[in-house]
This record gives structure tokens, C-alpha cells and sequence, in this order.
């Protein structure tokens, strides 16, 4: 294939070309920058919280009756829930992993020392709590029936003695030996004593989790239930069973009792999409910009190349006339828009850099790994041969008699 | 000749269907992208109470840790968002704003006398009588609950449109009796709806409603209601019960204040100020002086309202707009130069440049009016999606007036912009060299 004439065509119409390779350049940096930040939070989306979020529901009771019997019902509550066919374990907790709301303080590793402080989400859970969220002990004990204390974090109270971390906040803060056994302090004084290390379990803000806590990993749970007006049921069912024991769950407790509201039934896994509802809202408006720019763009290559064609049938017809075979018209087609594209996307890959860096001075993104450059340069190149190949076939069936007929 | 200008875009359109309808669309999918993400951007930038923004101010006090500030991020240091119960009570005290009002968000199960109507939970607001008038509600039934009221914390509620109708039909119910958890209240007036988007005067659930149900704030710390809010404490405090964190250094009220003018900001700085000295000399505010006033629009930036996604979202979409131009100069190119000859025989039967000129700018409004209206489309289609995709997107996902008029104007001048090039090429063409072809 000669590309002398190819070019020199070209060079006698250049805005068409120019016009080609300018959007395949845009295109390029739209569309690895946009697969870019996907991937970043596809990444986001995919760290575990720990435990067993596919088949946990979680249901709030509000008790607004100043007489409400507080403790009584809940012991009933949860006597009922675990009598449900379909239920596995139910605990009570202040918040959930990844639920984005929760509480985060801090130990001690010295008493008294604010320098040694280490921070951590704080999950208040019962004795069912290991059996409920479904995380592994790897390490000391799970708390007992006579350890769960009330914590009212507005009015104070007796605090817990004991606590359980996970492995992660285990080892930064003890990295040579065994975190059990050691321990803990708070800033108004407080001793508490580890008796268990878990497998990681996340901490309720994803996004915030090296901000408020130093690492999505760094948890601690407390033997501890919230005082009143607000409870939160923890409750797992048997695999796969979630989104009909949630219905159960929910008759069983409105069902019994008076003086409360029972409130936000949800999946654990619905919870967790709210969290990342912007993100997913993201994704999504990324992934539909992405399709329709790769149509726009592939239908302008189709169109030009189809109307280049028409206007060209004549001299195609000419060239058939004088020997060119079949081939010989696909192939000029094709390179030809190879020639385009390619101009396109070395321009494409500056400004791909160039938006990144844009992206990365002025808004919270991170710096693109430049190993995505190729993969959008093949890209293109082969969307540009395919959109071509149609209107190419086109050309290389026009007729030699064509360039006898209209002269 | 506006009208045969017409009649030639649309032999010209029908001419080229296809060539058109790739035009048409390709303008009407740029434009429906950049709708999409740009009414988005407008309804969370939006000011949300235009007629006062610049007097309402978000008062900061800085009380926080000696060793770190409560904000470092990259807008600089900056004072906590919210006050402490002790710092709120007293500048309250203070005559100089035109209003003023300290608040928090906390909730209430409503029990209604109706034994239809089931217990349920709604979200209300702690504040002061000032927070009625500075924010500009209108009361349809009674009236805010008077100085004595914010004094006493007497158990007095104001429940909006919405509420009132749920609970008493929409009729008055000025004086009725309404049970808040357990406690019983007396209803002291109706508002009207008031959701202000984004709700500026509390931005944890920046695009959500605001509360239904208002009561004195005094009221409601002294019934120890629950904070629905974030607290933040620095200082290692022990805390036995609910009057030790009204007395702690935890910060979680917000705090707005009225300034009408300079010297009336001035004066309420001073009074700030001053107001720090005193507690600095009885060993509280350990950290450098930085007391702060921010009005409304200062606020919502500051506090990046319209989250960087958007803007980047906009962006991209902007981008993406400006293929679709390209491609269309492509198109238009192609179809004009295709159409040289015609062009060439009317220049040869007396047609002017500027004639053509005109005529080929009409061809292309047509087109570039016809993409504008498929990209409205497009938009309230793209809308209604993003809206399904997240809840924080249901107030910032209406299509309005404002942005009809944007996506028209941006689809002509857009066309117009793509259409400039090749009608000036058109132009240029010798009528000779057609006519010696036909």
C-alpha cells in the first residue's frame, strides 16, 4: 500500500483530517480520564467491611414513652427475633461498618500521655456480636453476658472494662507482640484491658477513614449498649435469606410492644449503597458519557468517511478502471483513517495528560498511571478501522463502469 | 426571504436525511450531556435565599485544642463549624444583630390524638424565635413563639404546611395540644413549606427538607433531647451527665446571625472579640484569636456545597459537547461542499455572497434549533435517571426555565459556531467551476 497518495489527498483537503484527529484527541482524554476515576472508585467500592454485609438487616426502635421499660423490652425483642425461622444471630450495635455514620475516639497506649494516642471507630456490640457479623476471632476471647455495660455518650456512665480490636489497629498499636492481655487508656482516665483480636472489620466512614481514624481498618468494639430513646437491631439471616426475614423482622417488632416507633429497616447491603450513593451516581454518569461520546464519535467517522465516498465514487471508479483491485480501495480507506486516528491520538495523549494534571491541581483525583495511554491509543485506533470498514466495503464495490459512465 | 430561506434549509435537509439526522443528533446529545450535569451544578451553586444571603452570617468562634485546629484541610486552619452550649447562650445575650439564632437538629416521635395515625418520627429544630424571621418564614396560621418562651423553654411547636396537614386536615391549630415524645407541647403557629436548597442553614443533608416540627431550644435541651448532628470534643472531660456536656468544650450548635449593614458587622466582631478576651482571662479559648463571620454564599463554598464530582462531571460533559461540535463542523462541511454546485448555479444566477451566507446560516439554526430541543429531551431523560441513582440528586434534578433557555441558546450558538467555517467556505466557491461540471 502506497501511502504517498494517501497523503497528498489528505494534505489537498486538510479540515477533514484535522476535524477527525481533533476528536479522536478529546474523545481520548475524555475517555481514559473518565475510565480513570471508574476504576479509582470501583477500587473504593470494593474494599470488604469485614463481615457478613450480603445477609445483615438492621432495624432502629425508638422509644418515645417516658415509661418505656427500656431494658425489658429489649431482652423481649430480641428473644422474638431470635425465634424467627431464618434468623442466625442478633446483636445490638451503635452503627454499622460503612454505614457512614457512627463514633470515633481514641486510646492511649501510655496513661496520661496524649502523645500516644491512637484513633479508632468504636462499635458498642453484645455477646451475640461475633456470631452476628460474621468476622473471625483470631485471637483472646469474645466479650461475656456480664461484661455489656450501658454507654450514653451525651451523659456519661460507668465504663467498659474490656475491649476487642481488630487486627490491623492491633498490630499499629502493639507490633511486636500480642496484642491481648495489654492495656488501654482513655484521655479522662479510664483503663480498659484487650481480650480479643478480629479479623478486620471496617469502620463506618470509607471516605474518611484516614482522616478520622488513620485507616478504614482501625476499630475497636466495646462491650456496650446505647442508652434510650434509640436501639439498633443487628440481625443475620440464614444465606440468602436477607431481603424476606427483613419483612419478618420488621412485622415481628411492630407487632409487640407500645411506646416506640420501629424505624429504618434496611439491608446491610443497602445501607453501604447509600454510603457510596454519590460514587455509584458517578460511575454511572461516566460510564453513559463514555458510551455516547464513543458513539458520537464513531458515527462522525462513519458519516465523513460514507459522504468521502459518495463524493469520491468517480475517481474510485477510475482507479478500479485502471487495475486497483478491491483491496486495493478497502486498504486506501482504512489507512487513511489510520493516518487520522493516529495523528489524533498522539495529540489525544498530550491532552489525556494534560486533563489528568488539571484534574489532580484543582480537584481531589489521583495522578493517572500512564500504563491506560496505549490501551486508549488502541482503542481508538480500532474503533477508527471499524467505523471505517463499512463505508470502505462500500467504496470497493463500486464498479469499474462507473468512471466510463458519467464522463 | 426569510421564508424562502427556510423553504431551501428544508430542501437541503431532505436532500442529506441521514447526514442531518447525525447533525440533529449529534448536537442534541452534546447538549442534552452538558444540560444534564450543568442543571445539576446549578440548582447545588445556587443561592438559596437570594433575597438576604449577603446579611445572614455563620458565626465561628474559635474554642478549640491549643495543639491542632479543628479544620486543616486545604482551605487553611479554620475555627470549629459549631459552638459550644456555653459560647451559644452567651452571644445570644447579645443586642447588637437584627436577629439572630442559635440551633441544633434533633427529633421527635409526633403522637397524634387521631388513632389512625400511627406514632411516627420527625425531624425538628432546637432553636430560637429569631430563626423565624431571619430566615423569612411565613406564617399561615399563629405566630413564632415569643421571648418569654425562648427564655422559660417553654413547650410550645411550630410545624410546617406539610405537618399541619398530615396531623389537623390544614385547619388552624393555634393552641391545640401535640404530644413530642411522651411530652406535650402546645402548637403556636403554622409555616409555610420552607426547604431551602441547598439547606444552608445546616448542611449535614445539604439537599434533604428541613425539619417540620421548631421549638425553642431551651425547651428541647432542657427535655436533654438528642443531638441528630455531629458533636466534636477536643478536651478530655468527664462527662456524668447531660448538664456536664452543656457545660463541656464539645462543639454542636450552629449558630446564624442577621448583620445589616457594616457598622452593625463591625460592632458584632467587636462584641466577638471582646467576648473571646473575657473567656481567654478566665482560661478557655487557649488558641490564637480567630473569630469569624461568614455570609451565606461564603458559607456554601467554603464548606464545597457543589461537590467536586460535579464540577468535573461539567467539565467533562463540556468537553464531550465540543466533539459533538466537531463532528458537526465535519457534517456540515461535508454537506455544504456537497452542495457546492447548487450553491455555485445560484451564485451564477445572481445570488449574492451575502445571500448564501444567509441562506446557509437559516439551514444551519434549523438544525442547530432542531439538536437543542432533542438535547432538552435527552436532558429530562438524563435527569430523571441521575435522579433515580442517588438520593442527594432529588432536589438538584429539575429541569427549569432558566436552563431551557441555556440549552437552547448554547445548542444555537454552538451550531452557529460549528456552522461558521463551513458557510464561509461555501461562500468562497467560483460559480464557474460548477456549472462547467453539470
Amino acid at each position: 500500500m502506497e501511502l504517498r497518495p494517501i497523503l497528498s489527498a489528505m494534505l489537498r483537503n486538510r479540515t477533514g483530517a484535522v476535524l477527525v484527529a481533533l476528536q479522536v484527541a478529546i474523545t481520548m482524554a475524555v475517555l481514559v480520564n473518565a475510565a480513570f476515576i471508574i476504576n479509582d472508585r470501583l477500587q473504593l467500592l470494593a474494599q470488604p467491611a469485614g463481615v457478613d454485609v450480603e445477609n445483615i438487616v438492621s432495624v432502629l426502635i425508638y422509644a418515645f414513652d417516658p415509661d418505656y421499660d427500656w431494658e425489658g423490652e429489649r431482652k423481649q425483642d430480641l428473644e422474638v427475633l431470635r425465634n424467627l425461622p431464618g434468623v442466625e444471630a442478633v446483636t445490638t450495635m451503635n452503627s454499622l461498618p460503612l454505614s457512614d455514620s457512627g463514633w470515633s475516639s481514641g486510646w492511649q497506649l501510655e496513661d496520661g500521655n496524649d502523645e500516644s494516642d491512637v484513633p479508632s471507630a468504636m462499635y458498642m456490640i453484645d455477646e451475640f456480636g461475633l456470631e452476628t457479623l460474621g468476622m473471625a476471632l483470631l485471637e483472646g476471647r469474645w466479650f461475656r453476658e456480664d461484661e455489656i455495660k450501658v454507654l450514653d455518650l451525651t451523659s456519661g456512665s460507668d465504663f467498659v472494662d474490656t475491649v476487642i480490636v481488630t487486627e490491623s489497629l492491633a498490630k499499629k498499636m502493639f507490633p511486636e507482640q500480642s496484642a491481648v492481655g495489654m492495656p488501654l487508656y482513655t484521655s479522662t482516665g479510664e483503663t480498659v484491658t484487650i481480650v480479643g483480636v478480629t479479623s478486620d472489620v471496617a469502620c463506618p466512614w470509607p471516605k474518611f477513614a484516614i482522616d478520622e481514624v488513620g485507616g478504614l481498618y482501625m476499630t475497636t468494639f466495646l462491650p456496650a449498649r446505647g442508652a434510650p430513646p434509640v436501639a439498633r437491631y443487628v440481625v443475620r439471616a440464614e444465606p440468602g435469606n436477607a431481603a424476606a426475614l427483613a419483612a419478618e423482622v420488621e412485622k415481628a417488632l411492630t407487632g409487640r410492644g407500645t411506646g416506640r416507633v420501629v424505624m429504618d429497616m434496611k439491608l446491610h447491603t443497602e445501607i453501604v449503597d447509600e454510603t457510596y450513593g454519590g460514587d455509584i451516581a458517578m460511575i454511572r454518569m461516566l460510564v453513559t458519557v463514555m458510551v455516547l461520546l464513543l458513539a458520537v464519535t464513531s458515527l462522525g467517522v462513519v458519516g465523513l468517511a460514507s459522504f468521502n465516498v459518495r463524493s469520491r465514487t468517480k475517481q474510485i471508479g477510475t482507479r478500479r478502471a485502471v487495475g486497483a483491485r478491491r483491496r486495493d480501495i478497502l486498504g486506501y480507506f482504512l489507512v487513511e483513517n489510520a493516518v487520522m486516528t493516529g495523528i489524533g491520538v498522539v495529540l489525544g495523549t498530550l491532552l489525556t495528560f494534560a486533563l489528568n494534571l488539571w484534574l489532580v491541581e484543582n480537584y481531589d483525583l489521583p495522578r493517572l498511571d500512564p500504563t491506560w495511554v496505549p490501551l486508549g491509543v488502541l482503542g481508538l485506533l480500532l474503533l477508527g478501522q471499524l467505523a471505517t470498514l463499512a463505508p470502505a466495503r462500500r467504496a470497493s464495490m463500486i464498479p469499474p463502469a462507473v468512471a466510463t459512465r458519467t464522463i | 426571504m426569510f421564508r424562502y430561506y427556510l423553504r431551501l434549509a428544508w430542501l437541503s435537509i431532505r436532500r442529506n436525511p441521514i447526514l442531518t439526522a447525525l447533525m440533529v443528533a449529534a448536537i442534541g446529545v452534546g447538549i442534552g450531556a452538558c444540560t444534564t450535569t450543568l442543571t445539576v451544578y446549578h440548582l447545588m451553586a445556587r443561592n438559596p435565599i437570594p433575597e438576604k444571603s449577603d446579611t445572614l452570617y455563620r458565626v465561628l468562634v474559635d474554642s478549640w485544642d491549643p495543639d491542632r485546629p479543628y479544620y486543616d484541610g486545604d482551605q487553611g486552619a479554620a475555627p470549629p463549624f459549631m459552638m459550644t452550649h456555653q459560647d451559644a447562650i452567651a452571644l445570644m445575650r447579645s443586642e447588637i444583630p437584627t436577629h439572630q439564632a442559635a440551633m441544633y437538629r434533633t427529633a421527635f416521635v409526633v403522637q397524634s390524638d387521631n388513632p389512625e395515625i400511627a406514632p411516627d418520627t420527625y425531624s425538628a429544630r432546637a432553636t430560637y424565635r429569631g430563626f423565624f424571621d431571619m430566615f423569612g418564614l411565613d406564617f399561615i396560621y399563629g405566630d413564632s413563639w415569643d421571648e418569654a418562651a425562648d427564655e422559660d423553654g417553654e413547650l410550645v411547636v411550630v410545624i410546617n404546611r406539610a405537618l399541619n396537614e398530615d396531623l389537623f386536615d390544614g385547619e388552624d391549630p393555634v393552641g391545640r395540644e401535640l404530644k413530642l415524645s411522651g411530652t406535650v407541647f402546645r402548637v403556636a403557629g403554622v409555616v409555610e413549606n420552607w426547604n431551602p436548597i441547598p439547606r444552608f442553614h445546616d448542611l449535614n443533608g445539604k439537599f434533604r427538607d428541613s425539619a417540620a416540627l421548631m421549638v425553642p431550644f431551651r425547651a428541647a435541651v432542657n427535655l436533654e433531647s438528642e443531638v441528630n448532628g455531629s458533636i466534636s470534643c477536643w478536651k478530655p472531660e468527664d462527662i456524668n451527665s447531660f448538664q456536664d456536656f452543656l457545660n463541656s468544650e464539645c462543639v454542636w450548635i450552629k449558630f446564624w446571625a442577621q448583620l445589616d449593614n457594616p457598622e452593625q458587622h463591625a460592632a458584632f466582631m467587636d462584641f466577638l472579640n471582646s467576648y473571646t478576651q473575657e473567656q481567654k482571662a478566665l482560661g478557655r479559648f487557649p488558641r490564637p484569636m480567630d473569630n469569624r463571620l461568614i455570609d451565606v454564599m461564603n458559607w456554601l463554598e467554603f464548606r464545597k456545597v457543589v461537590s467536586e464530582d460535579n464540577v468535573v462531571l461539567a467539565g467533562l460533559s463540556f468537553l464531550f459537547l465540543m466533539v459533538c461540535l466537531l463532528n458537526t463542523v465535519g457534517l456540515l462541511l461535508a454537506k455544504f461542499i456537497g452542495g457546492a454546485s447548487i450553491a455555485g448555479i445560484r451564485r451564477a444566477l445572481g445570488a449574492s455572497r451575502g445571500a448564501l451566507f444567509r441562506q446557509h446560516i437559516v439551514e444551519i439554526s434549523v438544525i442547530g434549533l432542531a439538536g437543542g430541543l432533542l438535547g432538552l429531551g435527552l436532558a429530562a431523560l438524563g435527569l430523571k435517571a441521575v435522579r433515580g441513582w442517588f438520593e442527594d440528586f432529588e432536589k438538584v434534578t429539575q429541569l427549569d426555565w432558566s436552563m431551557v433557555g441555556i440549552a437552547l441558546g448554547l445548542a444555537l450558538i454552538a451550531s452557529l459556531a460549528a456552522g461558521l467555517y463551513p458557510t464561509w467556505r461555501v461562500c468562497r466557491i467560483a460559480p464557474a467551476r460548477y456549472l462547467k461540471t453539470q
